[in-house]
């Protein structure tokens, strides 16, 4: 099934993409960055850039989540984007550089977000996430995962004992929470849209390994209930069989 | 005491607790504040109309945090101690939300994802707690009486606090061998 699903564009993805944030990250330590970021928070946050770009292809060598080309290809892009541009100073360049990065960021981990809780709607029985539900609940958790980018920012800075983040005035952070706010807005807006077609779904389900979700889902379902209750055993068969 | 009445009071106490914050210009339990009286609006409205109200621990819970939220600028409270304590009813509020979303939306979820969403749900109401002081406290964001360390520090202290509380919250869950958080379990039910 992997070898099906894993294309040269995947060793593109895997390899050479966390690469290039290694070489700018190295670029970085060795302080060859754009002077408005220190030598340290430069080469961090690529090292970090190269971390995030391999998990989706990871996962998708692993056979655990399928992402397509058209997911993960704007996806790395998007974290790269963000650690090479800090390298050369388009922050410094342009002031509306960090918002549209921010917004743009917010819509892709958005999206995300929305697969994931497809997902475990898709594949579960007890747990429920209704339209409203779910598209609530994308908004928040992409609104609070770019709080928990702007905590990473913060801790980054505390750690390297760079003054960039520390002294400046407040509107950095807070412009960009509401942009994050506003590209999770965009998105639960689409996909409101979206989820009154069944389709989707479909496409959902299309991006994992059917068999493998299908156990996780009904794992998930017999972490919901008791040992003592009679369904326990019927979903414990399933797996078994799904297993097989 | 009817548990709709408890609504009705808690949305009455928020309203009161936002003026109070306004007038202290405490952005951060504002946002909690104003958030409560829709969440309290909605469960005393359909529980009037249909009988239906949340359990009292969840609503005097987030009530008493919302209200140590308030007290800490009376008590001299500053710096990272105050923070704490000022976003400590974020995560009641997101665990008010998530149970709101139970009742009345019919979601339905395990302690995992339960324990998932209030952690990120919390984070969120910093993020608008952050945005709400870029409205209202703009003039001291120009003149650098608040810097963008204080907004870090908030959101460090609302995250430590959240995952605090949540594992707290999950082991009481534990114990009493809740599996599943379910609409009956949340309105009539033993939770």
């Amino acid at each position: 099934m992997r070898d099906k699903a894993w294309g040269h564009l995947d060793n593109v993805v895997l390899y050479v993409l966390p690469g290039i944030m290694l070489v700018f990250s190295a670029m970085g330590f060795l302080g060859y960055n754009h002077e408005s970021s220190t030598e340290w928070y430069v080469g961090f946050t690529n090292i970090f850039c190269a971390a995030m770009v391999t998990i989706l292809p990871l996962l998708k060598r692993k056979g655990w989540f399928i992402a397509p080309y058209w997911l993960i290809i704007p996806v790395s892009l998007n974290v790269m984007m963000y650690g090479i541009s800090l390298f050369l100073g388009f922050y410094h360049y342009f002031w509306w550089w960090d918002e549209f990065t921010h917004m743009l960021s917010s819509m892709l981990v958005a999206i995300l977000v929305f697969i994931a809780l497809g997902a475990i709607e898709c594949h579960t029985n007890h747990i429920s996430l209704p339209k409203p539900a779910f598209l609530l609940a994308t908004f928040l958790i992409t609104v609070g995962i770019g709080n928990a980018w702007e905590l990473f920012e913060g801790t980054v800075d505390f750690l390297v004992s760079s003054n960039h983040m520390q002294d400046i005035d407040a509107f950095d952070t807070l412009t960009d929470t509401t942009m994050d706010a506003v590209g999770a807005l965009i998105v639960v807006a689409i996909g409101a849209v979206t989820l009154r077609k069944r389709r989707f779904y479909k496409v959902i389900s299309g991006m994992w390994f059917e068999g493998r979700m299908a156990v996780m889902g009904k794992r998930w379902d017999r972490r919901c209930i008791s040992p003592d209750d009679p369904e326990y055993e019927d979903i414990c068969e399933e797996i078994g069989r799904l297993k097989d | 005491m009817k548990s709709s009445h408890v609504s009705v009071t808690a949305l009455i106490l928020s309203i009161i607790l936002l003026v109070i914050n306004l007038r202290q210009t405490e952005t951060i339990t504002v946002t909690s504040c104003a958030i409560c009286i829709v969440l309290f609006g909605i469960s005393s409205y359909r529980s009037i109309v249909r009988e239906e109200h949340l359990r009292v621990w969840i609503t005097v819970v987030t009530l008493i945090s919302l209200v140590i939220g308030t007290l800490s600028p009376f008590l001299g409270l500053k710096g990272t101690v105050a923070a704490f304590l000022e976003t400590l009813p974020n995560i009641f509020v997101a665990m008010l939300i998530i149970a709101e979303m139970i009742a009345f939306m019919g979601m339905r979820q395990d302690r995992m994802l339960f324990a998932t969403f209030s952690v990120f749900f919390s984070m969120a109401i910093a993020s608008f707690a952050a945005i709400v002081t870029y409205v209202i406290r703009i003039e001291e964001i120009r003149s650098e009486i608040i810097v963008n360390n204080d907004i870090i520090v908030q959101f460090g202290a609302s995250f430590i606090t959240s995952v605090v509380v949540i594992i707290l919250v999950n082991r009481i869950m534990k114990k009493q061998n809740v599996r599943l958080i379910t609409k009956e379990a949340l309105l009539e039910g033993s939770l």
